[in-house]
This record gives C-alpha cells, structure tokens and sequence, in this order.
C-alpha cells in the first residue's frame, strides 16, 4: 500500500502511526484488516487490504457496503481521537453515507475522515471513500458522535498514556 | 406470505454463497408478511468497545444492510441473482448493543418503479428496545445495471 500514501499524503508530512491508539480497543476493526494509515492535520486515512471474505456482490466480486460502513465507523472515531488529542469513549449517535459507485475488486480500500466540529457533547465528522484516486470517491460520509458516553479508566492503556504519543504526533 | 421453509431454505443458501454475510454468520430467521427477520450470532470478532463490551457500529450496520438487501429482493420480487444496491444509507444507533445476538427485522417502506426505501431495526433480547434502525434507499435490481 506504500505507493497510495505519496497520494494521500505528502511524504514530508507524513506522521508516526500509533496504530494501537486508535485500533486495540475494536478487535472487528482488526478482523475486517482495517489499519491507521497516516495524518495530515486533523486528516486521518485508514486502509483496508481487499479479502475475499469482505465480498458482498459475487457477481461483481465488490466488497459489501457494510465493510465500507464500518471503515466509515472506524475512521471518523479515529478523527474524533486526533481532534480532541486524547482517547475517550465515544458512541456513534448517526451515520449517513452515499455509495457512488461499487467498489473495484482486489484493490486496497481507503477512508480518508476529518473531525470538523466538537462539542462538549458531540463530536461532527465527514469523510470519502476511495481506491485508486482521492478525488473519484467511492462513498461519501456524514456522522455524529455523543462523547464522553461511558467511564473511560485512567489507566496505561487509557488517557493517561496518551500525552508523550499526542507530542510525536503534533511536530507540524 | 406466511412463512415457507422453502423461501427460508432458498434465502439462506442465498446468504450463504455471499462471502461477509457468511463471515459475519448472517442468517434468514423468518419471514413474515410484512418484515424479513435476520440474526447475527454474537463471536468475539464483532466486539467494537472490549471494556463495555459492545458490538462494533460498524459490525450492526453491516448486518442491517445486509437485512434490507435480502428484504428488497424478497418482497419486492426481484431476481435472486441480482442483489439490491444501495444508493443512500442512514444509520441511528439508539443504545449500545451487548455480547448476545443480533437480530434485525427488515420491511419495505415504498417500491417505487427504480428506488425502493427499507427500514431495518436491529434489537437483542427485546424487539421493544431497538439498538439501531437503518433507513436506505436501493436501485432495483432489474433496472441498476
């Protein structure tokens, strides 16, 4: 997946990948093969090799609207997390999302998602869908997310491990 | 439509031939005249939050997309071999979903001559306490080509 990043992101921007910040918590995440890919800004893209299990339409061996659905779920999560520099539970509240067109089969997939407004309360993201070119989305998203929506211990694996992570990740 | 082991057996051999669906052990659970029931068994996998634990958003829309697919083709009588495309998908989630099976029940909400509107709920131990509705829009089948 190396040659997409240069698309995606300049490589003098490109950040370090604390992927476990974002996925250790989703083990469907991890089954699906979905990973953090990289930031610019309060960009984050995650990326999804294609499987055949994530097959929805054999006839066209394109991959099922729900995995998109939930790279979507993923990645704007992740957004949250880079906005407001800390892990804390979030729930999604909705999700909108419209399929332009059906996915190419044995190319990687990518969600490139943007936390453009927070809350106290709720955080608001947006994000596309894509594979070979940023600009020729395969879906495009909306979604809402309550914050702070149960306890979220302070413990290692928690926010108080989070800050000298937070720094690498804001050297721009 | 009462329901006919029949439409079940053909439905879930249909579910079955479609690769996520049988990843994720989607399955046909009954047919009545208004909904298509589906069930989700609960696996590890699914998990979104570990510490709740719940049932991954992602996972919960996959299942009720999956639910109005099958419910569009069925009542709306298209053929088996071409599944319904989604066009728009609006995804609620009313309460997070725990370490149990899924289950979503899927209608028509109007079929119209190209777009076909469902609405698809997905609950666990009480129907009366939804965890997320999905309202979507679908090509018909015969006509998205």
């Amino acid at each position: 997946m190396s040659t997409h990043r240069e698309i995606i992101f300049p490589l003098s921007i490109e950040q370090p990948l604390p992927e476990a910040l974002f996925m250790d918590w989703a083990p469907f995440g991890g089954a699906l093969g979905l990973h953090l890919f990289g930031f610019n800004g309060d960009q984050v893209c995650v990326g999804l090799p294609w499987e055949p299990h994530l097959i929805g339409n054999p006839a066209q061996d394109s991959v099922h609207g729900g995995v998109i659905t939930a790279m979507i779920d993923q990645a704007f999560g992740a957004s949250v997390f880079k906005k407001i520099r800390r892990r804390e539970a979030i729930a999604t509240i909705e999700l909108r999302i419209d399929y332009m067109r059906p996915a190419q089969p044995h190319k990687d997939i990518f969600c490139r998602a943007e936390c453009y407004r927070v809350t106290r309360q709720v955080a608001f993201t947006r994000g596309d869908i894509f594979q070979d070119d940023p600009d020729r989305p395969l879906a495009h998203s909306v979604g809402t997310f309550m914050r702070n929506s149960s306890e979220f211990p302070d413990t290692p694996e928690g926010a108080s491990g989070m800050p000298e992570l937070w720094g690498n990740l804001d050297a721009d | 439509m009462p329901t006919d082991p029949h439409d079940l057996a053909l439905l879930n051999a249909q579910i079955k031939n479609i690769p996520y669906c049988a990843w994720l052990g989607i399955s046909v659970d009954a047919l009545t005249d208004t909904y298509l029931q589906c069930r989700m068994p609960f696996v590890e996998k699914l998990v979104g939050n570990k510490r709740l634990p719940a049932v991954h958003g992602g996972a919960i829309a996959s299942f009720l997309e999956t639910s109005s697919i099958f419910a569009a083709n069925y009542f709306g009588n298209t053929p088996v071999d071409r599944l319904a495309v989604p066009i728009s998908v609006t995804l609620s989630y009313v309460r997070s979903a725990g370490p149990e099976d899924l289950i979503a029940r899927a209608e028509i909400v109007k079929k119209g001559r190209r777009v076909m509107q469902m609405r698809s709920t997905a609950h666990q131990s009480d129907p009366a306490k939804p965890v997320a509705i999905l309202n979507a829009s679908f090509l018909i089948p015969a006509l998205s080509q």
